[in-house]
């Protein structure tokens, strides 16, 4: 009987763990109200609205989902959240302009792309403290790591290149012409391709990672990030002045599908259950959720003013 | 008041002592109710070019291609500067225009406007006899600094951009209510 209870405990001790970190959550960003809405992505509502620093941008969760870095331009600083209670447990001064931001495989380093020391700074994120500095291309805006947790791919937007950085020694090893301005990029490991949303071109370049071939594909007006459905072979693509999604199959090459959102749609990432896809709509404050299924948004969340959540903004 | 004294005084009234701000989009939105019919303002606002007409802040325009996607005008502001704008949508159905400012050339600045791009949306919508004319956009300013002058702020953005479209609106309907 006592084994029994004990075994009981057990399991519902191992429940509450789990069930803490089990909903996924989306983080969104909110530029004008200095703010994170956290979505319980179950019920679609906003649960818990956390003050972070000066008109925060990026974001990420890490693997383990029990912590989300958010990059502030603009306080020039780092929050970081415990998911736990949703708090924010610390801020981490660092460069003049972080923007994009990324976590390594094993949550152990997060990498910051700085806009104006063209630069992108690693973060021990156990000391929670600077420990690297490397030098990149002209504005660095997006920012990619592989699951390999060995190569780190950065979006030069006034140079119109993609750098590619072996993190054994955080030495870029490659650079590669892009379309112009690119931003937010993606990485298919599946196939091999990096992606990179070129917001003056308005096209995507696909990007072979193994012969390092290029291919432009159009899409809407100022596209800004990707996402990847290896599934079916298909990126997302928010083309902030449309005001659309472009769907384009990346075995035919071409946009397939453009799916209406909300004004100046900007961060997008697509739900572990590979069916919804979120995009936060910049000028409406609002979080759009798309069923990839059926192309057709299924839910619109209202968040903070001016909602960005660029990067990985939900958890696994 | 002429619309470039106006942004003038609003710069001027802009504290100098601002926060550092880095590159953010700013947006702007206004409206205005007007007593009559979507229609009739459309057929006020409905030509890309007609903005010379209804706004009191610009002096003249031109469009290469009329009210078809793509058509670029030029728009002459009361101090001269010039700008170069690009229709993407000429939606008459819904009433709404949606147009962007091309790129700028590199270090400019355009005086009483020192925005680097903007994408602009004017939508006509009419309810019970009443209509509002919305003017939206949004916007980077063009100091690509850390440290903008006073004048050249966000803030001083957001205030140009308002001055804009609040006096084309009021102009719009005075016209319209005539």
């Amino acid at each position: 009987m006592i084994l029994f209870v004990r075994k009981l405990v057990f399991l519902y001790l191992l429940g509450s763990i789990c069930s803490s970190y089990a909903q996924p959550y989306a983080y969104i960003t909110n530029q004008g109200d200095n703010s994170v809405s956290v979505i319980n992505t179950e019920t679609n509502n906003v649960i818990k609205t956390i003050d972070v620093g000066y008109r925060p941008a990026g974001v990420v969760v890490s693997n383990n989902g029990k912590r989300v870095y958010i990059t502030n331009p603009e306080s020039k600083d780092i929050s970081v959240i415990d998911t736990k209670k949703f708090n924010n447990i610390k801020t981490i001064k660092i460069g003049a302009g972080p923007l994009a931001i990324a976590i390594n495989p094993d949550d152990r380093t997060v990498y910051v792309a700085d806009w104006y020391e063209d630069a992108i700074f690693s973060i021990d994120t156990s000391s929670l403290k600077i420990i690297n500095k490397i030098k990149v291309g002209d504005s660095p805006s997006g920012l990619v790591i592989h699951p390999n947790g060995k190569f780190l791919y950065v979006a030069n937007r006034d140079e119109n290149t993609i750098m590619i950085i072996r993190l054994s020694d955080n030495k870029i090893i490659e650079t590669i012409d892009v379309g112009i301005a690119p931003f937010g990029l993606a990485l298919n490991t599946k196939r091999n391709e990096l992606y990179s949303a070129n917001v003056r071109s308005n096209n995507v370049s696909v990007i072979n990672l193994d012969t390092k071939n290029i291919k432009n594909i159009q899409v809407g007006s100022y596209p800004y990030a990707i996402e990847v459905d290896n599934k079916y072979n298909r990126i997302f693509v928010t083309n902030q002045r449309s005001g659309t999604v472009s769907v384009i199959d990346l075995i035919k090459m071409k946009n397939i599908d453009t799916i209406s959102v909300g004004e100046y749609p900007e961060g997008i990432d697509l739900h572990p259950n590979k069916i919804n896809l979120y995009v936060a709509n910049w000028f409406d404050n609002a979080v759009s959720v798309i069923d990839i299924r059926s192309m057709k948004v299924i839910a619109e969340i209202a968040v903070g003013e001016g909602c960005r959540a660029y990067g990985e903004f939900i958890s696994r | 008041m002429k619309y470039s004294q106006v942004i003038l005084i609003s710069i001027l009234l802009i504290p100098s002592l601002v926060l550092a701000h880095g590159p953010s989009r700013q947006k702007v939105t206004q409206e205005i109710e007007v007593n009559a019919s979507a229609e009739s303002i459309w057929k006020i606002v409905g030509e890309f070019c007609s903005i010379q007409d209804w706004h009191p802040g610009i002096k003249s325009c031109t469009a290469d291609n009329g009210t078809t996607v793509k058509s670029v005008r030029t728009i002459e502001l009361e101090n001269g500067e010039k700008i170069n704008e690009v229709l993407y949508k000429h939606d008459k159905d819904n009433k709404r225009i949606q147009y962007g400012m091309q790129e700028l050339e590199e270090g400019r600045v355009i005086d009483g406007l020192p925005i680097a791009t903007h994408g602009s949306t004017i939508t006509i919508t009419e309810s019970n006899g009443i209509s509002k004319v919305q003017w939206k956009g949004a916007f980077y300013r063009s100091f690509p600094g850390q440290q903008p002058p006073p004048e050249l702020t966000d803030e001083a953005c957001i205030k140009a951009v308002t001055n804009l479209y609040k006096t084309g609106l009021e102009n719009i309907k005075k016209i319209a209510e005539k």
